[in-house]
């Protein structure tokens, strides 16, 4: 793992860490930072930010919601 | 002045001109910031009610998504499937999101943005120079008088408490941020004592909760107390709103209603609810926990194959792997602290 996926990461927990007992606002599953940890680790720093972004901007009032897992496949459209 | 900051100038602009305007009504710094962050609060709260149902709602749920993930450990498919099932099945309505969350750090840097712009000073004599207000405004000719000093409450708004020198005259400055920290605290555990279901699915986040304070102190000494000071009116209101709601939101009580008699069904989960003993010292075990699992070398991934098209690094998410040291979710790449999950920030 490159040293910025695994600096983004450590962020990323620092993060959860200082949320820790609240309630996640998340609309879906698995939460954001989660799922920002794990495209990270899948896709490497630059893809997975990119997901994590698009990730965090479609967690908004009129996107959708559910189980939204990362792609095993990088892709930057719309899944299904 | 940087980018970012240019594109937030006309923010700066209204939220100062809105505290210029407050500060001529009532002609004293916390009270202005005080009204201040009431209007601001008034403006964002159709969009914390809406989140805040939505969050405790998924709260309700929470245990029920862990059975899930205990149950399908093995099978991801299977897992989403039931876990999209069981979203569809209690209606779960999300109306917040991550996004507006993250929304409110910004306002935060607004927030400080303009108290530090307020009592900007220039020159070898410290000459006061206030930005983003206009001069004509009583809070321009005020500020100029004192020298940017927002002398109110017995303090200067516009310094922070690690400048201040001396005991005594230190003193204020560290009860206003002790303070907001325990108002952000009985914010904090508010949304989670109504629910002790969920709460007794995660001891582990119940126990961070209590220390989570910390982490806000250390910011918080090294802010204006002004921006304090809007800290402690906003959780004030938070806790105001959340009560109302929990009173008159229809929605939330029907959740109260059901979650009192999963309460009568089952008192034992209850009891667990408590953090299992010594608190600080547990928690540093759990720190330190998993600091170490941290540095266990990770398995290198096998092309086996088993799983997804191409079966990269499917030991890392641990989908096949027996589990290490119990581990909860499968979906989890890291398996650093175990069992924590599920309540995290989004």
């Amino acid at each position: 793992m490159s040293w910025a996926s695994s600096l983004a990461m450590r962020a990323v927990r620092i993060y959860q860490l200082s949320r820790e007992g609240k309630p996640s606002p998340c609309r879906y599953f698995p939460t954001c930072s989660q799922y920002a940890l794990e495209s990270y680790e899948k896709h490497g720093f630059f893809k997975g930010s990119l997901l994590s972004a698009k990730r965090i901007g479609r967690c908004n009032p009129f996107g959708s919601s559910g189980v939204d897992p990362v792609p095993e496949v990088f892709s930057l459209r719309k899944s299904k | 002045m940087s980018v970012i900051g240019q594109i937030l100038n006309p923010i700066f602009e209204a939220i100062a001109g809105l505290l210029a305007f407050y500060y001529g009504l009532v002609h004293d710094y916390s009270l202005a910031i005080a009204l201040l962050t009431i209007s601001v609060m008034i403006v964002l709260s159709p969009l914390t009610i809406k989140s805040t149902r939505s969050m405790l709602e998924m709260q309700r749920i929470q245990p029920e998504i862990k059975k899930i993930q205990a149950k399908y450990k093995n099978d991801k498919i299977a897992q989403q499937e039931a876990l999209s099932q069981l979203f569809k099945e209690n209606k779960v309505s999300p109306a917040g999101g991550c996004l507006p969350m993250l929304a409110q750090f910004p306002l935060l840097y607004v927030m400080y943005e303009v108290i530090r712009g307020l009592s900007n000073t220039v020159g070898p004599h410290n000459t006061a120079s206030p930005k983003y207000i206009s001069h004509t405004t009583l809070l321009y000719h005020n500020l100029i008088a004192s020298h940017g000093q927002m002398q109110s409450l017995g303090i200067n708004l516009s310094e922070t408490a690690t400048r201040v020198h001396g005991f005594t005259s230190a003193l204020p400055y560290y009860l206003v941020i002790a303070i907001a920290v325990v108002l952000q605290y009985l914010q904090m555990a508010q949304l989670t004592r109504k629910n002790p279901q969920a709460a007794a699915a995660n001891p582990q986040a119940q126990m961070l909760q209590k220390y989570t304070p910390i982490i806000f102190a250390v910011i918080y000494i090294s802010i204006p107390a002004g921006v304090n000071l809007y800290f402690i009116v906003s959780a004030l209101f938070r806790i105001g709103q959340q009560e109302l709601m929990y009173r008159h939101d229809p929605v939330l009580k029907k959740h109260l209603q059901a979650s009192a008699e999963a309460r009568l069904a089952g008192t034992e989960a209850i009891e667990h609810s408590k953090p299992a003993g010594g608190g600080f010292k547990a928690l540093w075990s759990s720190i330190k926990e998993s600091a170490e699992k941290e540095q266990e070398p990770k398995p290198k991934p096998k092309p086996s194959g088993d799983f997804g098209a191409t079966g990269r690094k499917s030991n890392n998410n641990g989908y096949k792997k027996p589990s290490t040291g119990g581990q909860k979710r499968p979906g989890q790449s890291r398996p650093r602290s175990p069992g924590k999950n599920d309540k995290r920030g989004g």
